[in-house]
């Protein structure tokens, strides 16, 4: 009988193309990060969540490296340990001490009933940190439960081996020799009184899916279309009302799944982004406009071959001799200062919707809702996340400053259009 | 469950004013009570923000070493008269003065100040090298920063015994001024006229003496000294 083959996960890994800038970018207090958690509907038992996190771990290695320097790249490291279940704190997203033997890329957090999982945006993007979340969900319900939840969609099942699609660095595989320019207009940037130490405010509105669908069909869109409209309105407004950068467009950055266009399972990072701009009195100060706007442009934006030709670049870029040679030091300071002075010009804002997770039946009896936050950008102060589970829509609202009139502009149009909205605040 | 009054959203039970607007949370029909679950935690995590200190040696090595690679390279074009040693000396005496102590943590302080001695000792060795003539080194250079050096450590040793009284380490300091001052004259004499003619380091360095004498005694006379903190204080 032939033995099933045994997947031997690599020693070492290479970053993926999308993550090699977080290593530079990242500051003594600032880190690329981001958060997704999930809420059950009991308290969490830590020991059960321990075992579950170490079964999860050896089904997704990739969770279990580290952050290694070589002499021309930063590499990941494989380690054999995973982290503790730590505590969960009022001020979310602090930056992950990556320097020592047994750091990981990422945290898990336990609070009553949720568990969140940080992680550092080197390491896996929206998509891989959900999957690798709800799998460790999954086996969490199943250890305290004694039932199987089957595996589907982004949860996977603990008992299967690695696969080698999972840590495939998809940029390199999928970019061709077209590339397009990633020249943009500068964006109009929000300022604001920052807050003590950076201390993340986190607002979130929960909302009904189904209400959000109706809403969004009824103006022949999508939800995230329709979010993303409603968001850019407000910093349009928001822009009028500082009578600052007048020229300067609002631009509105969208994160793009590329998955779907491949057909890969990586769980690394593998999405695009892009920039909406909007700039005031252009006949886009109504909902419906903007939506329409925002429809075409991004039909355009998001065509396979337009997508392609603007990673295909950043390939490009990291295949050049010249760059690859450079040691490690030379390049981190160059894509340092380059991150500092290009890397955030170029948007106002993000916006991030992970869609609806559809959980296996089995386990979203046990789940409340799940929440994705996101840490903002160095300079931008405000970002936005929205994630679907189980009938709840969370729209989570993260800022470094102290004013919330954007949070408040949104969830007022949400109100106005019909969507209940209920509101949670750190 | 209520809501804003101002922007009409439902409030989390746990909420005392709304997060959008900062209205206070008002309904008379559930007044705001303690809530056994909050949405997020009390505890508030205190940043641990800790230096990467081997990618700062490194970058202190390089951001060292490329100034130092350019005088050299210029040196052997022009051809010249050697110069580039003299900056490059410099530059990596610099570096132990200014970035050993930032990029390498250590618990005493006394490696620094040896380490300090030690370059300043090797880069006029080099001066001494280029110009052809050790007599000035030997004789004044190297023994004067032997002595400071070696008051230098003791004085920190003083000034880190923090059981001591602050005037006994103030004594303690006094003396090895004096002591400095001695031994300066003693190399001067010794480097100029061969023989130990001791003169006026004795009178520069009676009053630390008795300076020090002032201190010691001072604080072993207790209510002396509190007489004089009554009276000169600030």
């Amino acid at each position: 009988m032939n033995q099933p083959r045994r997947i031997i996960t690599p020693d070492w890994l290479k970053l993926d193309n999308a993550a090699k800038i977080y290593p530079a970018a990242r500051t003594k207090g600032w880190m690329p990060m981001f958060r997704v958690s999930i809420t059950f509907l009991e308290e969490i038992d830590r020991p059960l969540m321990q075992q579950a996190l170490e079964n999860t771990l050896k089904r997704l290695p990739l969770f279990s490296y580290r952050l290694r320097r070589g002499l021309f790249w930063h590499y990941f490291d494989r380690q054999e340990a995973g982290p503790q279940v730590v505590d969960d704190a009022r001020n979310m997203l602090l930056p992950l001490n990556l320097t020592g033997e047994r750091d990981f890329m990422f945290r898990l957090r336990v609070h009553r009933r949720r568990a969140a999982l940080e992680v550092f945006h080197a390491l896996t993007d929206g998509y891989g940190a959900t999957s690798f979340l709800t799998t460790l969900a999954a086996e969490y319900l199943r250890l305290k439960t004694g039932k199987t939840i089957p595996a589907s969609g982004m949860v996977l099942d603990t008992k299967d081996a690695p696969r080698p699609e999972e840590w495939q660095d998809a940029f390199q595989k999928q970019a061709r020799g077209l590339t397009r320019s990633r020249g943009e207009q500068s964006a109009w940037q929000m300022k604001g009184t920052r807050t003590e130490r950076g201390y993340l405010r986190v607002v979130t509105g929960v909302m009904p899916t189904e209400k959000l669908l109706a809403v969004a069909r009824a103006r022949g869109t999508t939800v995230n279309t329709l979010l993303a409209a409603i968001f850019l309105q407000a910093l349009m407004k928001q822009k009028e009302a500082s009578k600052r950068g007048r020229g300067k467009p609002v631009k509105l950055s969208l994160p793009v799944n590329l998955r779907k266009y491949y057909g890969v399972s990586t769980l690394r990072n593998f999405s695009f982004y892009v920039n909406v701009p909007a700039l005031p009195g252009y006949g886009l100060e109504d909902l419906d406009a903007l939506i329409t706007y925002i429809t075409h442009y991004m039909g355009l934006e998001t065509m396979e071959a337009q997508l392609n030709a603007r990673f295909s670049a950043n390939v490009k870029a990291e295949r050049n001799k010249a760059l690859r040679l450079a040691p490690l030091l030379l390049k981190s300071l160059v894509l340092k200062l380059m991150y500092r002075f290009t890397g955030e010009r170029y948007m106002t804002s993000t916006l991030t919707n992970l869609g609806r997770v559809d959980l296996p039946e089995a386990m979203a009896s046990q789940v409340e809702r799940m929440d994705l936050i996101l840490g903002p950008a160095r300079k931008t102060p405000l970002a936005a996340a929205v994630i679907s589970a189980c009938g709840k829509t969370c729209l989570n609202f993260s800022r470094t400053i102290k004013e919330s009139e954007v949070e408040r502009l949104v969830f007022t149009a949400l109100i106005r259009l019909g969507v209940p909205v209920m509101v949670e605040s750190n | 469950m209520s809501y804003c009054v101002q922007c009409g959203v439902q409030l989390a039970n746990d909420l005392t004013r709304c997060p959008l607007c900062k209205t206070a949370v008002v309904n008379p029909n559930q007044p705001v009570r303690e809530v056994k679950e909050s949405a997020h935690p009390e505890r508030v995590e205190e940043a641990i923000s800790r230096i990467d200190l081997g990618y700062a040696r490194q970058l202190s090595v390089i951001l060292t070493l490329i100034p130092i690679l350019i005088v050299l390279v210029l040196d052997l074009i022009d051809g010249g008269r050697a110069w580039s040693p003299y900056v490059a000396g410099a530059l990596v005496m610099a570096w132990c003065f200014l970035a050993v102590p930032l990029v390498f943590r250590v618990k005493r302080p006394y490696l620094y100040v040896a380490l300090d001695v030690i370059a300043l000792c090797a880069y006029l060795a080099l001066i001494a090298f280029m110009s052809g003539d050790f007599s000035w080194y030997l004789s004044i250079v190297l023994p004067l920063l032997v002595l400071i050096g070696a008051i230098t450590l003791l004085m920190l040793l003083v000034i880190r015994r923090v059981e001591a009284l602050k005037l006994y380490r103030a004594a303690g300091v006094l003396l090895l001024c004096a002591v400095f001052i001695l031994g300066l004259e003693t190399i001067i004499d010794l480097a100029a006229f061969k023989s130990l003619r001791l003169g006026w380091s004795i009178y520069a360095a009676i009053p630390f003496v008795v300076l020090a004498l002032m201190a010691y005694g001072l604080e072993k006379h207790k209510g002396l000294k509190e007489e004089i903190r009554k009276r000169l204080f600030v």
